[in-house]
Protein backbone atom coordinates (compact mmCIF):
# COMPACT_ATOMS: atom_id res chain seq x y z
CA UNK A 1 0.00 0.00 0.00
CA UNK A 2 1.10 3.79 -0.84
CA UNK A 3 1.76 6.03 1.99
CA UNK A 4 1.45 9.66 1.71
CA UNK A 5 1.47 12.89 3.60
CA UNK A 6 -0.99 14.99 4.21
CA UNK A 7 0.72 18.39 3.94
CA UNK A 8 -0.95 21.80 5.41
CA UNK A 9 0.48 25.18 4.68
CA UNK A 10 -1.11 28.46 6.12
CA UNK A 11 1.59 30.83 7.04
CA UNK A 12 0.73 33.64 5.45
CA UNK A 13 -2.14 34.43 2.57
CA UNK A 14 -2.64 31.08 1.04
CA UNK A 15 -4.63 28.36 2.20
CA UNK A 16 -3.09 25.09 0.95
CA UNK A 17 -3.65 20.70 1.36
CA UNK A 18 -1.93 18.20 -0.15
CA UNK A 19 -1.12 14.66 -0.06
CA UNK A 20 2.73 13.46 -1.47
CA UNK A 21 4.12 9.76 -1.85
CA UNK A 22 7.21 9.30 -0.92
CA UNK A 23 9.02 9.28 -3.84
CA UNK A 24 7.77 12.92 -4.85
CA UNK A 25 4.95 12.46 -6.46
CA UNK A 26 1.65 15.01 -5.94
CA UNK A 27 -1.58 12.79 -5.30
CA UNK A 28 -3.29 15.59 -5.00
CA UNK A 29 -3.03 19.42 -4.39
CA UNK A 30 -5.62 22.28 -3.48
CA UNK A 31 -4.34 26.01 -3.36
CA UNK A 32 -7.14 28.22 -2.30
CA UNK A 33 -5.95 32.28 -2.67
CA UNK A 34 -7.03 35.44 -1.14
CA UNK A 35 -5.72 37.79 -3.63
CA UNK A 36 -9.39 39.24 -4.13
CA UNK A 37 -9.59 39.68 -0.08
CA UNK A 38 -6.31 41.65 0.10
CA UNK A 39 -5.98 43.42 -3.27
CA UNK A 40 -8.22 46.31 -1.54
CA UNK A 41 -5.76 46.52 1.17
CA UNK A 42 -2.76 46.71 -1.30
CA UNK A 43 -1.00 43.82 0.86
CA UNK A 44 -2.13 41.05 2.95
CA UNK A 45 -4.23 42.07 5.90
CA UNK A 46 -3.47 39.42 8.62
CA UNK A 47 -6.92 39.41 10.18
CA UNK A 48 -8.75 38.79 6.94
CA UNK A 49 -6.19 36.49 6.03
CA UNK A 50 -6.66 34.40 9.46
CA UNK A 51 -10.45 34.31 9.12
CA UNK A 52 -10.19 33.12 5.36
CA UNK A 53 -7.86 30.13 6.90
CA UNK A 54 -10.58 29.13 8.96
CA UNK A 55 -13.46 29.08 6.29
CA UNK A 56 -10.57 27.58 3.77
CA UNK A 57 -8.64 25.14 5.48
CA UNK A 58 -11.52 22.27 6.44
CA UNK A 59 -12.77 22.21 2.49
CA UNK A 60 -9.70 22.17 0.80
CA UNK A 61 -8.81 19.19 3.14
CA UNK A 62 -11.92 17.23 1.84
CA UNK A 63 -11.58 18.23 -1.35
CA UNK A 64 -7.60 16.66 -1.28
CA UNK A 65 -9.24 13.49 0.07
CA UNK A 66 -12.26 12.92 -2.32
CA UNK A 67 -10.17 13.95 -5.44
CA UNK A 68 -7.43 11.65 -4.59
CA UNK A 69 -9.50 8.66 -3.14
CA UNK A 70 -6.97 8.04 -0.70
CA UNK A 71 -7.86 6.72 2.85
CA UNK A 72 -6.96 7.92 6.16
CA UNK A 73 -5.21 4.32 6.79
CA UNK A 74 -2.78 5.65 3.74
CA UNK A 75 -1.87 8.84 5.31
CA UNK A 76 1.36 8.00 7.06
CA UNK A 77 1.47 11.65 9.03
CA UNK A 78 0.54 14.72 8.35
CA UNK A 79 3.13 17.91 8.10
CA UNK A 80 2.04 21.51 8.85
CA UNK A 81 3.60 24.53 8.12
CA UNK A 82 4.92 25.78 12.17
CA UNK A 83 6.87 28.85 11.14
CA UNK A 84 7.69 31.15 9.57
CA UNK A 85 4.32 33.46 9.21
CA UNK A 86 1.79 35.12 10.61
CA UNK A 87 0.88 33.89 13.90
CA UNK A 88 -2.72 33.96 13.22
CA UNK A 89 -2.76 32.24 9.75
CA UNK A 90 -0.37 29.85 11.44
CA UNK A 91 -2.05 29.12 14.30
CA UNK A 92 -5.52 28.14 12.02
CA UNK A 93 -3.17 25.36 10.14
CA UNK A 94 -1.58 24.14 13.28
CA UNK A 95 -4.70 23.70 15.53
CA UNK A 96 -6.52 22.17 12.22
CA UNK A 97 -3.79 19.61 12.03
CA UNK A 98 -3.48 19.03 15.54
CA UNK A 99 -7.43 18.24 15.70
CA UNK A 100 -6.78 15.57 12.54
CA UNK A 101 -4.15 14.37 14.53
CA UNK A 102 -5.58 13.33 17.37
CA UNK A 103 -8.59 12.17 15.67
CA UNK A 104 -7.28 10.02 13.28
CA UNK A 105 -4.24 9.44 15.34
CA UNK A 106 -1.82 10.07 13.04
CA UNK A 107 1.51 11.70 13.53
CA UNK A 108 1.85 15.61 13.39
CA UNK A 109 5.41 17.36 12.77
CA UNK A 110 5.79 21.21 12.18
CA UNK A 111 7.60 21.74 9.42
CA UNK A 112 9.98 24.63 8.91
CA UNK A 113 8.06 26.44 5.97
CA UNK A 114 11.81 27.24 4.10
CA UNK A 115 12.46 23.57 3.92
CA UNK A 116 9.81 22.94 2.19
CA UNK A 117 10.44 26.01 -0.46
CA UNK A 118 13.66 24.52 -0.85
CA UNK A 119 12.64 20.69 -1.48
CA UNK A 120 10.09 22.26 -3.95
CA UNK A 121 12.34 21.67 -6.89
CA UNK A 122 12.25 18.08 -6.61
CA UNK A 123 8.49 17.46 -6.34
CA UNK A 124 6.88 14.96 -9.68
CA UNK A 125 10.12 12.73 -9.64
CA UNK A 126 12.71 16.23 -10.70
CA UNK A 127 16.51 15.77 -9.41
CA UNK A 128 18.46 18.31 -8.12
CA UNK A 129 22.69 17.52 -8.62
CA UNK A 130 23.83 17.94 -5.32
CA UNK A 131 25.58 20.37 -4.33
CA UNK A 132 23.02 23.25 -5.53
CA UNK A 133 22.87 26.93 -4.90
CA UNK A 134 19.61 27.45 -4.25
CA UNK A 135 17.92 31.21 -4.52
CA UNK A 136 14.24 31.57 -3.31
CA UNK A 137 12.70 34.47 -4.18
CA UNK A 138 9.50 35.39 -2.88
CA UNK A 139 6.98 37.82 -1.00
CA UNK A 140 8.27 36.46 2.29
CA UNK A 141 12.11 35.72 1.89
CA UNK A 142 15.52 36.38 -0.21
CA UNK A 143 18.20 34.32 0.31
CA UNK A 144 20.92 32.17 -1.09
CA UNK A 145 21.24 28.50 0.06
CA UNK A 146 24.30 26.13 0.02
CA UNK A 147 22.80 22.51 -0.17
CA UNK A 148 25.42 19.53 0.15
CA UNK A 149 21.99 17.42 0.23
CA UNK A 150 18.75 17.78 0.79
CA UNK A 151 19.36 17.69 4.55
CA UNK A 152 22.62 19.15 4.55
CA UNK A 153 21.76 23.33 4.41
CA UNK A 154 23.62 26.42 4.71
CA UNK A 155 22.62 29.94 4.39
CA UNK A 156 25.17 31.88 2.53
CA UNK A 157 23.39 35.14 2.42
CA UNK A 158 20.14 36.70 3.00
CA UNK A 159 18.29 40.14 2.71
CA UNK A 160 19.12 42.49 5.17
CA UNK A 161 15.24 44.70 4.62
CA UNK A 162 12.48 43.89 1.98
CA UNK A 163 12.36 40.65 -0.20
CA UNK A 164 12.39 41.08 -3.84
CA UNK A 165 8.64 39.76 -4.23
CA UNK A 166 7.62 42.51 -1.79
CA UNK A 167 9.44 45.10 -3.91
CA UNK A 168 7.69 43.75 -7.15
CA UNK A 169 4.75 44.24 -5.15
CA UNK A 170 5.00 47.67 -3.42
CA UNK A 171 6.79 49.43 -6.33
CA UNK A 172 3.35 47.88 -8.15
CA UNK A 173 0.95 49.46 -5.76
CA UNK A 174 3.32 52.87 -6.37
CA UNK A 175 2.35 52.52 -10.14
CA UNK A 176 -1.40 51.73 -9.21
CA UNK A 177 -1.35 48.22 -10.45
CA UNK A 178 -3.32 46.64 -7.22
CA UNK A 179 -2.61 43.59 -5.33
CA UNK A 180 -0.33 41.63 -5.36
CA UNK A 181 1.19 43.29 -8.44
CA UNK A 182 4.48 41.82 -9.25
CA UNK A 183 3.52 39.59 -12.23
CA UNK A 184 1.98 42.84 -13.74
CA UNK A 185 5.02 44.60 -13.21
CA UNK A 186 7.08 41.99 -14.94
CA UNK A 187 4.81 42.18 -17.63
CA UNK A 188 5.18 45.56 -18.54
CA UNK A 189 8.94 45.37 -17.76
CA UNK A 190 8.96 43.45 -20.91
CA UNK A 191 7.12 46.30 -22.97
CA UNK A 192 9.01 49.25 -21.51
CA UNK A 193 13.21 50.72 -22.16
CA UNK A 194 15.22 50.55 -19.33
CA UNK A 195 16.06 54.83 -19.24
CA UNK A 196 15.79 55.19 -15.46
CA UNK A 197 18.99 54.91 -13.48
CA UNK A 198 17.93 52.88 -10.39
CA UNK A 199 20.61 52.04 -7.97
CA UNK A 200 21.39 48.28 -7.49
CA UNK A 201 22.06 48.10 -4.01
CA UNK A 202 24.61 45.88 -2.52
CA UNK A 203 25.68 44.76 -5.71
CA UNK A 204 29.23 44.76 -5.21
CA UNK A 205 29.34 43.45 -1.81
CA UNK A 206 29.32 39.92 -0.64
CA UNK A 207 26.32 37.46 -0.99
CA UNK A 208 23.67 39.33 0.74
CA UNK A 209 20.79 41.93 -0.27
CA UNK A 210 18.93 44.72 0.70
CA UNK A 211 15.72 46.00 -1.72
CA UNK A 212 14.42 48.92 1.10
CA UNK A 213 16.38 51.51 -1.25
CA UNK A 214 15.83 50.89 -4.57
CA UNK A 215 12.07 50.92 -3.38
CA UNK A 216 12.76 53.73 -1.89
CA UNK A 217 14.51 55.13 -5.33
CA UNK A 218 11.53 54.47 -7.11
CA UNK A 219 8.98 56.45 -4.81
CA UNK A 220 10.78 59.28 -5.08
CA UNK A 221 11.17 59.05 -9.05
CA UNK A 222 7.15 58.98 -9.14
CA UNK A 223 7.44 62.03 -6.91
CA UNK A 224 9.30 64.49 -8.61
CA UNK A 225 7.24 63.68 -12.00
CA UNK A 226 4.88 65.93 -10.67
CA UNK A 227 4.00 67.72 -14.11
CA UNK A 228 5.85 65.45 -16.67
CA UNK A 229 3.85 61.76 -18.13
CA UNK A 230 5.25 58.74 -16.32
CA UNK A 231 5.76 55.68 -18.89
CA UNK A 232 5.06 53.09 -16.43
CA UNK A 233 6.39 50.35 -19.02
CA UNK A 234 9.48 52.08 -18.56
CA UNK A 235 9.37 52.68 -14.72
CA UNK A 236 8.54 49.06 -14.27
CA UNK A 237 11.62 48.05 -17.15
CA UNK A 238 14.37 50.28 -15.23
CA UNK A 239 13.00 48.65 -11.46
CA UNK A 240 13.29 44.81 -12.79
CA UNK A 241 16.66 45.25 -14.70
CA UNK A 242 18.05 46.73 -11.39
CA UNK A 243 16.61 43.40 -9.19
CA UNK A 244 17.92 41.01 -11.91
CA UNK A 245 21.21 42.77 -11.85
CA UNK A 246 21.16 42.00 -8.08
CA UNK A 247 19.85 39.33 -8.16
CA UNK A 248 21.80 37.53 -11.58
CA UNK A 249 25.20 39.10 -9.95
CA UNK A 250 24.97 37.58 -6.56
CA UNK A 251 23.51 34.12 -8.23
CA UNK A 252 26.82 34.15 -10.25
CA UNK A 253 28.82 34.68 -6.96
CA UNK A 254 27.54 32.43 -5.18
CA UNK A 255 28.70 30.10 -8.11
CA UNK A 256 31.98 30.84 -8.08
CA UNK A 257 32.92 30.52 -4.58
CA UNK A 258 30.75 27.27 -4.02
CA UNK A 259 31.14 25.62 -7.51
CA UNK A 260 27.88 24.10 -7.69
CA UNK A 261 26.52 21.33 -9.82
CA UNK A 262 23.36 22.86 -10.11
CA UNK A 263 21.27 26.38 -9.50
CA UNK A 264 17.84 26.04 -8.15
CA UNK A 265 15.60 28.80 -8.38
CA UNK A 266 12.08 28.91 -6.26
CA UNK A 267 9.45 31.40 -4.99
CA UNK A 268 6.71 33.00 -6.28
CA UNK A 269 9.17 35.35 -7.81
CA UNK A 270 11.35 32.68 -10.20
CA UNK A 271 8.10 33.35 -12.11
CA UNK A 272 9.43 36.13 -13.81
CA UNK A 273 10.60 35.75 -17.05
CA UNK A 274 13.47 37.93 -16.55
CA UNK A 275 14.75 35.98 -14.12
CA UNK A 276 14.15 32.25 -15.83
CA UNK A 277 16.33 33.81 -18.83
CA UNK A 278 19.29 35.58 -16.96
CA UNK A 279 19.88 32.28 -14.70
CA UNK A 280 19.77 30.05 -17.99
CA UNK A 281 22.55 32.42 -19.48
CA UNK A 282 25.28 31.84 -16.19
CA UNK A 283 23.99 28.10 -15.32
CA UNK A 284 25.35 27.58 -19.58
CA UNK A 285 28.36 29.73 -18.65
CA UNK A 286 29.28 27.85 -16.25
CA UNK A 287 28.06 24.71 -17.36
CA UNK A 288 25.73 23.50 -14.49
CA UNK A 289 21.97 22.18 -14.01
CA UNK A 290 18.83 24.94 -13.96
CA UNK A 291 16.56 23.88 -11.69
CA UNK A 292 13.28 25.92 -12.48
CA UNK A 293 9.82 24.64 -10.63
CA UNK A 294 6.75 24.36 -12.56
CA UNK A 295 5.37 27.80 -10.92
CA UNK A 296 2.43 26.10 -9.19
CA UNK A 297 5.45 24.85 -7.16
CA UNK A 298 6.93 27.90 -6.96
CA UNK A 299 4.87 29.88 -5.01
CA UNK A 300 3.48 28.96 -1.34
CA UNK A 301 1.75 25.55 -1.79
CA UNK A 302 1.09 22.62 0.42
CA UNK A 303 3.17 19.53 -1.85
CA UNK A 304 6.09 20.91 -0.83
CA UNK A 305 5.65 20.82 2.79
CA UNK A 306 4.22 17.40 2.48
CA UNK A 307 7.74 16.44 0.59
CA UNK A 308 10.01 18.25 3.48
CA UNK A 309 7.98 16.16 6.06
CA UNK A 310 8.97 12.99 4.61
CA UNK A 311 12.75 14.53 5.09
CA UNK A 312 12.21 15.00 8.70
CA UNK A 313 10.65 11.54 8.92
CA UNK A 314 13.80 9.92 7.43
CA UNK A 315 16.21 11.95 9.80
CA UNK A 316 13.99 11.39 12.43
CA UNK A 317 13.45 14.76 13.59
CA UNK A 318 10.05 15.31 14.86
CA UNK A 319 8.96 19.30 15.80
CA UNK A 320 5.99 19.43 17.82
CA UNK A 321 3.43 21.52 15.93
CA UNK A 322 3.66 24.77 17.65
CA UNK A 323 4.50 28.22 16.20
CA UNK A 324 7.51 29.41 15.75
CA UNK A 325 8.02 32.59 14.11
CA UNK A 326 11.65 33.16 13.89
CA UNK A 327 12.57 29.75 12.86
CA UNK A 328 16.02 29.48 11.00
CA UNK A 329 16.67 27.79 7.08
CA UNK A 330 18.85 25.44 8.69
CA UNK A 331 16.34 24.34 11.99
CA UNK A 332 14.79 21.18 11.12
CA UNK B 1 -19.85 12.55 24.95
CA UNK B 2 -20.29 16.07 23.91
CA UNK B 3 -16.73 17.99 24.26
CA UNK B 4 -17.56 21.49 24.79
CA UNK B 5 -14.15 24.07 24.07
CA UNK B 6 -14.04 27.91 24.64
CA UNK B 7 -10.90 29.21 23.96
CA UNK B 8 -12.51 32.79 23.29
CA UNK B 9 -11.95 34.83 26.50
CA UNK B 10 -8.39 34.94 28.19
CA UNK B 11 -8.83 31.29 29.17
CA UNK B 12 -8.86 27.55 27.75
CA UNK B 13 -11.59 25.54 28.41
CA UNK B 14 -12.86 21.76 28.00
CA UNK B 15 -15.74 20.45 29.13
CA UNK B 16 -16.70 17.21 29.18
CA UNK B 17 -20.91 15.73 29.36
CA UNK B 18 -22.98 13.05 28.88
CA UNK B 19 -26.17 12.48 29.13
CA UNK B 20 -26.89 16.14 30.93
CA UNK B 21 -24.36 15.22 33.49
CA UNK B 22 -20.69 17.18 33.72
CA UNK B 23 -18.16 14.41 33.44
CA UNK B 24 -14.74 16.66 33.58
CA UNK B 25 -14.11 20.08 32.96
CA UNK B 26 -10.41 21.63 33.39
CA UNK B 27 -9.99 25.31 32.64
CA UNK B 28 -6.30 27.20 32.16
CA UNK B 29 -5.73 30.87 31.74
CA UNK B 30 -4.39 31.85 28.25
CA UNK B 31 -0.86 32.10 27.38
CA UNK B 32 -0.26 34.18 24.18
CA UNK B 33 1.89 33.18 21.66
CA UNK B 34 0.41 29.84 20.89
CA UNK B 35 1.52 28.19 24.15
CA UNK B 36 -1.83 26.62 25.62
CA UNK B 37 -2.30 23.84 23.68
CA UNK B 38 -6.23 22.89 23.51
CA UNK B 39 -5.22 19.86 22.64
CA UNK B 40 -3.34 18.56 26.12
CA UNK B 41 -6.10 19.76 27.91
CA UNK B 42 -8.42 17.80 25.92
CA UNK B 43 -5.97 15.04 26.51
CA UNK B 44 -5.80 15.74 30.40
CA UNK B 45 -9.55 15.35 30.41
CA UNK B 46 -9.59 12.07 28.72
CA UNK B 47 -7.15 10.24 30.43
CA UNK B 48 -8.81 11.22 34.04
CA UNK B 49 -11.87 10.06 32.47
CA UNK B 50 -10.23 7.20 30.67
CA UNK B 51 -11.42 7.61 27.66
CA UNK B 52 -10.41 7.93 23.94
CA UNK B 53 -11.02 10.47 21.63
CA UNK B 54 -13.42 8.37 19.48
CA UNK B 55 -15.64 8.20 22.03
CA UNK B 56 -16.64 11.70 21.62
CA UNK B 57 -19.96 11.88 19.82
CA UNK B 58 -20.64 15.63 19.32
CA UNK B 59 -18.78 18.93 19.68
CA UNK B 60 -19.56 22.25 20.64
CA UNK B 61 -17.29 25.32 20.69
CA UNK B 62 -17.30 28.68 21.79
CA UNK B 63 -17.15 31.05 18.52
CA UNK B 64 -16.67 34.31 20.08
CA UNK B 65 -16.58 37.17 20.68
CA UNK B 66 -13.33 37.40 21.89
CA UNK B 67 -9.58 37.52 21.32
CA UNK B 68 -8.79 37.01 17.79
CA UNK B 69 -6.51 34.61 17.58
CA UNK B 70 -7.68 32.48 20.65
CA UNK B 71 -11.12 32.10 19.10
CA UNK B 72 -9.86 31.14 15.65
CA UNK B 73 -7.77 28.10 17.66
CA UNK B 74 -10.54 26.79 19.13
CA UNK B 75 -12.89 27.00 15.97
CA UNK B 76 -9.93 25.65 14.12
CA UNK B 77 -9.17 22.83 16.68
CA UNK B 78 -12.53 21.94 17.21
CA UNK B 79 -13.32 21.73 13.16
CA UNK B 80 -10.88 19.72 13.03
CA UNK B 81 -11.76 17.26 15.23
CA UNK B 82 -15.34 17.27 13.82
CA UNK B 83 -13.56 16.66 10.36
CA UNK B 84 -11.40 13.41 11.52
CA UNK B 85 -14.05 12.01 14.22
CA UNK B 86 -17.18 12.73 11.77
CA UNK B 87 -18.98 13.45 14.59
CA UNK B 88 -21.03 16.95 14.46
CA UNK B 89 -20.39 20.32 15.83
CA UNK B 90 -22.43 23.59 16.73
CA UNK B 91 -20.89 26.87 17.12
CA UNK B 92 -22.53 29.10 19.96
CA UNK B 93 -21.03 32.01 21.26
CA UNK B 94 -19.47 33.50 24.25
CA UNK B 95 -22.44 36.29 25.25
CA UNK B 96 -24.95 33.01 25.05
CA UNK B 97 -22.79 31.44 27.75
CA UNK B 98 -22.43 34.13 29.82
CA UNK B 99 -25.72 35.46 29.46
CA UNK B 100 -27.18 32.16 30.35
CA UNK B 101 -25.33 31.93 33.46
CA UNK B 102 -26.13 35.87 34.27
CA UNK B 103 -29.66 35.23 33.10
CA UNK B 104 -30.26 32.17 36.12
CA UNK B 105 -28.95 34.47 38.40
CA UNK B 106 -30.97 37.67 37.84
CA UNK B 107 -33.70 36.56 35.77
CA UNK B 108 -33.46 39.72 33.53
CA UNK B 109 -32.04 40.93 30.03
CA UNK B 110 -28.46 41.13 30.06
CA UNK B 111 -25.88 42.95 27.93
CA UNK B 112 -22.78 41.73 27.47
CA UNK B 113 -19.83 44.35 26.39
CA UNK B 114 -16.75 44.17 24.93
CA UNK B 115 -14.12 46.02 23.43
CA UNK B 116 -13.23 46.20 20.17
CA UNK B 117 -11.36 47.83 17.28
CA UNK B 118 -11.66 51.70 16.51
CA UNK B 119 -13.45 52.66 19.43
CA UNK B 120 -16.43 50.48 18.47
CA UNK B 121 -18.04 47.85 20.73
CA UNK B 122 -19.50 44.67 20.07
CA UNK B 123 -23.11 44.35 22.69
CA UNK B 124 -24.14 41.00 22.48
CA UNK B 125 -27.93 41.08 24.49
CA UNK B 126 -29.59 37.75 26.05
CA UNK B 127 -32.85 37.47 27.39
CA UNK B 128 -33.49 33.71 28.13
CA UNK B 129 -34.32 32.49 24.89
CA UNK B 130 -32.88 35.21 21.75
CA UNK B 131 -28.86 36.58 21.86
CA UNK B 132 -29.10 39.64 19.54
CA UNK B 133 -25.75 41.54 18.27
CA UNK B 134 -24.81 45.24 17.97
CA UNK B 135 -21.57 46.47 16.74
CA UNK B 136 -21.02 50.22 17.06
CA UNK B 137 -19.91 53.14 19.10
CA UNK B 138 -21.06 53.45 23.33
CA UNK B 139 -23.32 55.86 22.51
CA UNK B 140 -25.02 53.97 19.76
CA UNK B 141 -25.19 51.55 22.55
CA UNK B 142 -26.50 53.48 25.22
CA UNK B 143 -29.24 54.89 23.04
CA UNK B 144 -30.18 51.31 22.13
CA UNK B 145 -30.67 49.89 25.17
CA UNK B 146 -32.27 53.40 26.54
CA UNK B 147 -35.29 52.93 24.20
CA UNK B 148 -35.64 49.30 24.28
CA UNK B 149 -35.08 48.49 28.35
CA UNK B 150 -36.77 49.59 31.45
CA UNK B 151 -34.02 47.30 33.63
CA UNK B 152 -31.02 45.82 32.46
CA UNK B 153 -27.89 43.51 33.80
CA UNK B 154 -24.57 44.82 32.23
CA UNK B 155 -21.54 42.78 32.35
CA UNK B 156 -17.90 42.48 30.08
CA UNK B 157 -15.28 44.78 30.51
CA UNK B 158 -15.59 46.50 34.04
CA UNK B 159 -14.25 50.11 32.53
CA UNK B 160 -16.80 50.20 29.87
CA UNK B 161 -20.00 48.99 31.65
CA UNK B 162 -19.24 51.44 34.88
CA UNK B 163 -19.10 54.33 31.99
CA UNK B 164 -22.28 53.10 30.50
CA UNK B 165 -23.90 53.00 33.59
CA UNK B 166 -23.78 56.58 34.13
CA UNK B 167 -25.31 57.53 30.98
CA UNK B 168 -27.79 55.55 31.69
CA UNK B 169 -29.29 57.30 34.99
CA UNK B 170 -32.74 56.65 33.63
CA UNK B 171 -33.53 52.85 33.82
CA UNK B 172 -32.73 50.42 36.34
CA UNK B 173 -28.78 49.37 35.95
CA UNK B 174 -27.72 46.05 37.27
CA UNK B 175 -23.59 45.35 37.18
CA UNK B 176 -22.84 41.92 37.25
CA UNK B 177 -19.41 40.19 38.09
CA UNK B 178 -20.42 37.47 35.90
CA UNK B 179 -18.45 38.07 32.55
CA UNK B 180 -16.25 34.67 31.46
CA UNK B 181 -17.41 31.75 30.46
CA UNK B 182 -18.26 29.34 33.02
CA UNK B 183 -17.04 25.63 31.92
CA UNK B 184 -20.13 24.31 34.60
CA UNK B 185 -22.33 25.98 32.20
CA UNK B 186 -20.98 25.31 28.68
CA UNK B 187 -21.03 21.48 29.92
CA UNK B 188 -24.55 21.71 31.29
CA UNK B 189 -26.03 23.58 28.53
CA UNK B 190 -23.93 21.78 25.52
CA UNK B 191 -26.42 19.41 24.70
CA UNK B 192 -29.15 22.02 24.47
CA UNK B 193 -26.65 23.70 21.74
CA UNK B 194 -26.25 20.61 20.28
CA UNK B 195 -30.51 20.39 19.52
CA UNK B 196 -28.95 23.01 16.55
CA UNK B 197 -26.48 21.00 15.27
CA UNK B 198 -25.53 21.34 11.33
CA UNK B 199 -22.16 19.51 10.44
CA UNK B 200 -19.56 22.02 10.32
CA UNK B 201 -21.04 25.25 10.97
CA UNK B 202 -18.18 28.01 10.69
CA UNK B 203 -16.31 26.19 7.17
CA UNK B 204 -17.70 25.70 4.21
CA UNK B 205 -18.82 28.73 3.22
CA UNK B 206 -16.18 30.29 0.20
CA UNK B 207 -14.61 33.08 0.44
CA UNK B 208 -15.90 35.60 -2.09
CA UNK B 209 -16.81 38.92 -2.52
CA UNK B 210 -20.66 39.47 -0.93
CA UNK B 211 -19.26 37.87 2.85
CA UNK B 212 -15.95 40.74 2.55
CA UNK B 213 -17.38 43.61 2.53
CA UNK B 214 -19.45 41.83 6.19
CA UNK B 215 -15.99 41.62 7.59
CA UNK B 216 -14.24 45.29 7.00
Amino acid sequence: MSKYILGIESSCDDTAVALVSQDSQVKSSVVISQDKIHENFGGIYPEFASRAHVHNIIPSINQVLEESCVTIDEIEAIGVTRGPGLMGSLLVGLNTATALGMGWQKQVIGINHLRGHLRSAELEGEEINYPAIILLVSGGHTFLAFMRSKLDIELIGETRDDSAGETFDKVGRMLGLGFPAGPIVDKLARKGKVNISFPRPLIHEGLEFSFSGLKSSVARYLEKQIDAEIVIEDVAASFVQAVMDVLLSKCTKAIQQYKPSSLVIVGGVAASSQLREGTEKICKEYGIKLCLPPIKWATDNAAMIGLATWDYIENKVFPIPKPELNILLSDF
Amino acid sequence: MIVSISTSLSQFIVSISKDNEILCYKKRERIPNGETHIDLILKECLEELNMKVSDISALVVDVGPGGTSSVRTGVSFANGLSYSLDCPIIGISSVDIIGIENYLKYKKSICCLFKSVKGNYFAGFYDGMNTKFIYTKVEEITQYIRSSFSEIVLCGNKDIIQNLELKLADINVIISDIYKVNPEILATYAHKFLDKTRKYPNLPVPVTETNIQEWS
